[in-house]
């Protein structure tokens, strides 16, 4: 009887066992598929960091740091004065170019009234031309009648009807005549030639003024110094260009500060992003518009919402070198290639004052299946059109 | 029916104990951050020997199977089934 129990005891064991056995492969297999297809559907990676735009400040101007109104990791509003730079040298200099503009005016005023003389000097060149060729059509009238009368007592002078002696006077007074023709056409050369020259004059009176249209050349030149020279007392004042962080900020009042070269750089708080380098493999599950999950290491049990905003476009694979002109190529034997990974840009909407985002915190990013419905944040287009943004 | 009370007494409490305030998808340890994966695996590796030392205690181990078959699946089957409890969303 005891045997009997024992029997049907393993028995009922033995089968236990089996279907145990067989759940446990079956289980194996199936939740392996589920991992897998779930890594698959939900890509993720811990390759991943905090980033922002950073922007560096430099000075558009030189001189001296009369005032400094930031701190290092100070939070500063769009139009804030950050710094300011001893101004006086750029006041002077624009005072100069407003000093010069008025002399400019005052340049083209004169330029101006002597163009106006030059042409009252044709004018009256003109006249005296216009004289002298009336002057000219008077004698050449006298003339004519002269050498007429001349013709005429020739014939008389033969047949002794006039004394040799009123030929001779008639012959003079043609002569005569005849230079006082030549003056006045040379009077009349001489009065065109003046009119050319004062015209040449007229016109260089006029380019001197330098008027083309409604703008006067000089004057438009001087008013661009004078521009130029408020922009650069403008430029002395220093403003945040957008709300955000001052970091790097290592100098104070006194620091002489020169153009183009930054002094602090500051952490644009309008868009701040998740940088996570995906395997290429995962590339085809990612597609901007993307749900995105971002857990930061530094804030246990706290997730972020985000949206994927674009995926890099290139990427430099460390196997393509260039020795001078020539492409390196390695000799190689790799039976095992690696993956390239991407950068995958996702935009993180969410703030929350007690768990600050700052650049460069490690991150655990998990793209979702699903389109974001965040109001207001876009992802950039695939085409390059678009441009990830906040309404501000 | 005794195997599963005592399996609910002793592995799940303790599974539940060390995993269930640990759901972030990285373990850091003194500045160290460790995948999910290998917590899993290791995870997985304690409970499959707490479970097939429960299926040995109830002389069941020898009716599973093939152990070399049994007992990397066993492992699996625990190493993935923490992963989809804990760290799957």
């Amino acid at each position: 009887m005891e045997n009997n129990d024992h029997f049907v005891n393993l028995k009922h064991r033995m089968k236990l066992g089996r279907i145990i056995g067989t759940l446990i492969v079956l289980g194996a297999l199936v939740t392996g598929t589920l991992v897998w297809r779930i890594n698959y559907q939900h890509p993720r990676t811990n390759d991943a960091m905090v980033r922002a735009n950073i922007v560096g400040i430099a000075p558009q101007v030189s001189g001296r740091i009369v005032e400094l109104h930031v701190e290092d990791n100070q939070y500063v509003k769009q139009g804030d004065l950050l710094y300011m730079i001893d101004p006086r040298p750029y006041q002077a200099k624009l005072a100069q170019a407003r000093a010069e503009l008025l002399v400019a005016e005052k340049e083209v005023d004169s330029r101006r009234a002597s163009s106006g003389s030059a042409e009252l000097a044709i004018e009256r060149l003109e006249h005296q031309r216009a004289a002298a060729e009336a002057e000219v059509n008077r004698i050449e009238a006298e003339d004519e009648y002269l050498h007429s009368y001349l013709e005429q007592l020739k014939p008389l002078a033969e047949k002794q009807y006039v004394t040799a002696d009123q030929l001779k006077q008639a012959r003079s007074k043609y002569a005569a005549s005849r230079a006082e023709l030549a003056d006045a056409r040379a009077k009349e050369l001489s009065a065109r030639s003046a009119i050319e020259e004062a015209k040449s004059d007229s016109r260089r009176a006029v380019s001197l003024i330098a008027q083309v249209g409604n703008v006067n050349a000089r004057i438009e030149a001087a008013r661009a110094v004078v521009a130029a020279a408020e922009l650069d007392v403008e430029y002395c004042s220093v403003l945040a260009p957008f709300d955000a962080y001052v970091t790097n900020l290592n100098t104070r009042e006194g620091e002489y500060a020169r153009i183009g070269t930054q002094m602090f750089a500051l952490v644009d708080d309008r868009h701040w992003y998740a940088i996570a380098n995906f395997k290429e493999t995962y590339l085809q599950s990612i597609k901007p518009g993307q749900e995105a999950e971002v857990f930061l290491v530094g804030y246990p049990g706290k997730r972020y919402q985000g949206v994927v905003t674009g995926i890099g476009w290139a990427n430099y694979p460390d196997n393509t070198k260039q020795q001078g002109v020539l492409p390196e190529v390695q000799r190689t034997l790799n039976w095992v290639i690696l993956a390239s990974r991407f950068p995958v840009r996702i935009e993180i909407h969410e703030r929350d004052p007690e768990h600050p985002l700052r650049m460069g915190m490690t991150a655990f990013v998990t793209v979702l299946d699903r389109p974001a419905d965040i109001p207001g944040v876009f992802p950039a287009s695939e085409k390059g059109a678009g441009k990830a943004q906040i309404p501000q | 029916m005794i195997f599963m009370t005592r399996l609910r007494k002793t592995a799940f409490p303790i599974i539940f104990a060390v995993f269930l305030t640990a759901c972030d998808p990285m373990l850091s340890i003194e500045g160290s951050f460790w995948p999910a994966w290998i917590i899993c695996i290791l995870a997985g590796l304690m409970a499959s020997m707490v479970l097939m030392w429960q299926l040995v205690r109830q002389r069941l181990a020898p009716y599973l199977g093939p152990p070399l078959l049994i007992v990397p699946s066993l492992w699996a089957l625990c190493t993935f089934v923490i992963w989809l409890l804990f760290y799957s969303t």
